[in-house]
């Protein structure tokens, strides 16, 4: 292919890819207003004993 | 709630909101209100010093109650960045708030369509400069799908084939393409309406980000960033864009659908911008200045 090589980015997906990431703990609270807003985060990591 | 008024001579659905005209407009970054909550400071939309990513019902939706909804999705805390400058590890988990809040709004009764989309740049109008994205859950399917859905469902019937599927097929020369990896492609499709205007898609067939595996969900975060980088060292500044994911509608009878995303820079130079004028707003006949060929190739020496 003519210069279509993957980017910089897509080289460290083929090293990210190997590795299964947990999903999001998702927080859910309610505005005063009383719209949601929700929180996606990465769970920590578990304390090493 | 809004208003749904019908265009008989297009024959589409046309939002009557009209709240919206107070939304918030180009707020200082002091008082922005998708940045987290400073401490002595005046409470924003996010009410927490700090948050990975934030999703919350948008205060001026053009979407609410019974006939849908309307997501604000923040990306970052950091309000002077972009989604192309995201790490590669969060852009991944925004594949994942995508398919998730897709997922959970698809259930919603009235919801005939989960639109997940950006804007980004004053050019395309935005508002607000923190770096977020919108999700919105239409009570109908919007005319473009609409119109994507009829020639795919159309096509599979007549050749027992993908329509999108054909079409990645025919960047298999590498000619249009910009960025790549074994999983998804981005190119210049040959059709492109907007000069620099690039399409995201799986190579395998699939109609919804959820449907992704981890891997493919990994190559859709790299080659979106490395996409988005490449927009912003075009013209050594940050691109204007509207980044418009095209995933199936819920419920059955949708398979044919190729899941793709469509970003379209306003760009035409560095300087100078396309307008929609007489031909495309008009006529929906779009003229376009530059070959579909020769902005693949400079979107990838970029």
């Amino acid at each position: 292919l003519p210069s279509a090589e993957p980017g910089a980015g897509a080289a460290t997906a083929a090293g990210a890819a190997g590795r299964k990431a947990a999903p999001l703990e998702k927080r859910l609270v309610r505005k005063e207003d009383g719209r949601y807003l929700i929180f996606y985060e990465r769970p920590k990591d578990p304390p090493r004993r | 709630v809004s208003e749904l008024r019908w265009h008989p001579l297009l024959r589409e659905w046309v939002t009557v909101a009209p709240w919206r005209q107070d939304r918030t407009y180009h707020p200082p970054a002091a008082f922005c209100p998708l940045c987290p909550t400073r401490p002595g400071q005046p409470e924003t939309e996010v009410p927490e010093p700090d948050y990975h990513i934030a999703v919350f019902e948008n205060r001026f939706p053009s979407y609410t109650g019974d006939l849908g909804r309307a997501e604000v999705v923040c990306y970052t805390p950091v309000h002077d960045s972009s989604l192309g400058a995201q790490p590669l590890e969060r852009v991944r988990d925004l594949v994942e708030v995508w398919a998730d809040r897709t997922r959970e709004l698809a259930e919603l009764p009235s919801v005939r369509y989960v639109f997940v989309f950006e804007n980004r740049g004053e050019e395309i109008g935005v508002t607000l400069h923190h770096p977020h994205g919108q999700v919105y859950a239409y009570p109908f399917v919007p005319p473009v799908l609409e119109r994507e859905l009829a020639a795919s469902a159309e096509h599979q019937r007549r050749t027992g084939c993908c329509l999108y599927c054909e079409v990645l097929a025919g960047e298999a020369a590498g000619e249009r393409v910009v960025s790549k990896d074994d999983r998804w492609v981005a190119f210049v499709p040959p059709f492109n309406r907007w000069p620099y205007e690039v399409h995201l898609a799986p190579t395998a067939h699939a109609g919804l980000l959820g449907e992704l595996d981890d891997p493919q969900a990994w190559s859709l975060a790299a080659v979106l960033k490395d996409v988005l980088e490449r927009y912003d060292r075009l013209f050594d500044r940050p691109l204007p864009y509207v980044m418009a994911m095209h995933q199936r509608p819920p419920g059955a009878g949708f398979d044919h659908h190729h899941l793709h995303i469509e970003l379209y820079p306003p760009n035409r130079t560095a300087d100078k911008l396309k307008y929609l004028a007489g031909s495309e707003l008009g006529a929906g006949a779009f003229i376009l200045d530059v070959r579909a060929e020769d902005a693949a190739r400079e979107l990838r020496e970029a």
